[in-house]
């Protein structure tokens, strides 16, 4: 052994004792060593290379640092950087669930796996519960119609941001409450249902048709003006007549009226010249209606 | 990166033929060392005949054609991206090709890390100091382009034969062929 063995051995104790004591340590590249001594040094640089970016390594992910550059070949990284590919993968997966994907699912991180996927379906039951809430209370559990709320909703709406003109239409089914005394609740319901179905039929996707309690309806038709309204009332009496011919047990009789709104601030009065053309429409089909049976 | 199409044949799936009919007794299943005694004597075939930077190319470029394919035929391309991929790591695990990761995903500049463990090319075998997943690059840039028609680069920047446990793959827009 010369000199220079026992200085390499004495510095490389030094770095394993460093290396033990979890402080860094670095390849001590020697020259000149004896003949035996010198592929062993070599060897251990490799080692302590290693081990050195192991470290780096295990302090990064211990302080959460997922982005810490590793580098390529070394076995004893392996676990490590299967661990970092994970948890970078969890955060891609994190990231997306945020952003709405709960079809996210984990399968490699032992009991974290069985919570984080039991997290999901938590989230997914709620959301699920969510849109259960929303869906009823935005919407008549009768007819299946929007509801008031709904329709509050949609002219405010309109009114904050809206393509004009803006048709709306009252309908109101005439008879209901006699229905409903002599023939019972549920003979009722059913002409409730019937006219919701009649005046759905009648209108286009972008339409927005509400009941708004008992025996009223309203319609949106989104830039509609009066000939297109009038296009619509037509329509609809054209399905109501074809309800009650394919069922003349118990037709129904719908009133109608539109109001056309020409800007924002026009939507409430168009909403009450619906309301009186509603009106005007039952007083002259009931006045027709005792025509008819006059002459009879 | 899109392969140099031969006017001799154009790979179909129905090429594949109908394995149920075929093998109604061994079945849909073999050991991974079939297919890798076919890839790796292939490579060799390849790279005596020209060499082993034309072999690597040429698995690229079969990747990529198998990458499409199974793209196409397998996949639905009209979800968003992050479903998309979600189906894809499904079907990579369901098909045993390997469990893929992603890492980090860029969906702007349409750049992601992603990586593949239990890769059905290279894992477990002897550490070569080289990347040998030439077919998995061409794989993944082949699927990327038939869900969104534009071309990548793919790169394998830790693989088994590297001495890495799990093979990661840099995917960025291939400006240079587009």
């Amino acid at each position: 052994m010369n000199e220079a063995d026992r200085r390499y051995l004495a510095a490389a104790t030094q770095q394993i004792e460093a290396l033990l004591a979890a402080r860094a340590a670095k390849p001590l590249q020697p020259t000149g060593l004896s003949e035996g001594l010198q592929p062993f040094a070599e060897r251990l640089d490799a080692l302590l290379e290693s081990l050195a970016a192991l470290r780096r390594l295990s302090i990064a992910l211990a302080n959460g640092d997922l982005a810490h550059e590793t580098p390529s070949g070394s076995h004893l990284l392996g676990p490590l950087k299967q661990l970092q590919s994970s948890l970078r993968h969890l955060t891609w997966q994190t990231q997306q669930v945020a952003q709405g994907d709960l079809e996210q699912h984990v399968d490699f991180l032992g009991d974290f796996s069985d919570a984080f996927n039991q997290m999901i379906q938590a989230l997914r039951e709620k959301r699920l519960a969510e849109e259960k809430i929303r869906y009823l209370s935005e919407h008549d559990s009768l007819t299946g119609l929007h509801n008031r709320a709904f329709f509050d909703t949609e002219l405010a709406r309109l009114r904050a941001k809206g393509t004009y003109p803006v048709s709306l239409i009252i309908a109101d089914l005439d008879g209901l409450k006699r229905v409903n005394d002599e023939l019972g609740h549920h003979v009722g319901d059913l002409l409730i249902q019937k006219a919701a179905q009649v005046l759905q039929t009648s209108l286009g996707p972008d339409d927005v048709l509400a009941r708004l309690g008992g025996d009223e309806f309203a319609i949106i038709l989104p830039g509609a003006g009066a000939s297109q309204a009038d296009t619509v009332l037509a329509r609809l009496r054209t399905a109501e007549a074809n309800a009650n011919r394919k069922e003349a047990v118990f037709p129904i009789h719908i009133s109608l009226g539109a109001g056309v709104a020409s800007d924002p601030t026009d939507l409430r009065e168009a909403l009450r010249r619906a309301d009186e053309a509603m009106y005007a429409d039952k007083a002259e089909r009931k006045a027709a209606s005792g025509d008819r049976s006059q002459r009879r | 990166m899109i392969p140099a199409f031969g006017t001799q044949y154009d790979f179909q799936w129905t090429d594949l033929g109908d394995i149920e009919l075929g093998r109604p007794n061994l079945g849909q299943q073999m050991p991974v060392v079939v297919y890798r005694l076919a890839q790796y004597t292939m490579r060799e075939a390849l790279s005596k005949r020209y060499g082993d930077e034309v072999a690597g190319d040429i698995l690229r470029e079969s990747g990529w054609i198998a990458g499409r394919e199974l793209c196409i035929n397998t996949l639905d391309t009209s979800k968003p991206l992050t479903a998309f991929l979600a189906d894809l790591q499904s079907k990579l695990k369901e098909l045993g090709v390997g469990v893929m990761r992603i890492e980090q995903a860029d969906l702007e500049r349409l750049t992601l890390t992603i990586t593949v463990s239990e890769d059905l090319d290279c894992s477990g075998l002897p550490v070569s100091g080289t990347t040998v997943c030439d077919y998995d690059e061409g794989f993944i840039a082949g699927v990327l382009h038939a869900y969104s028609g534009q071309t990548f680069a793919v790169k394998e920047i830790d693989c088994w034969a590297t001495g890495d446990r799990t093979c990661r793959f840099a995917i960025t827009p291939d400006n240079a062929a587009a």
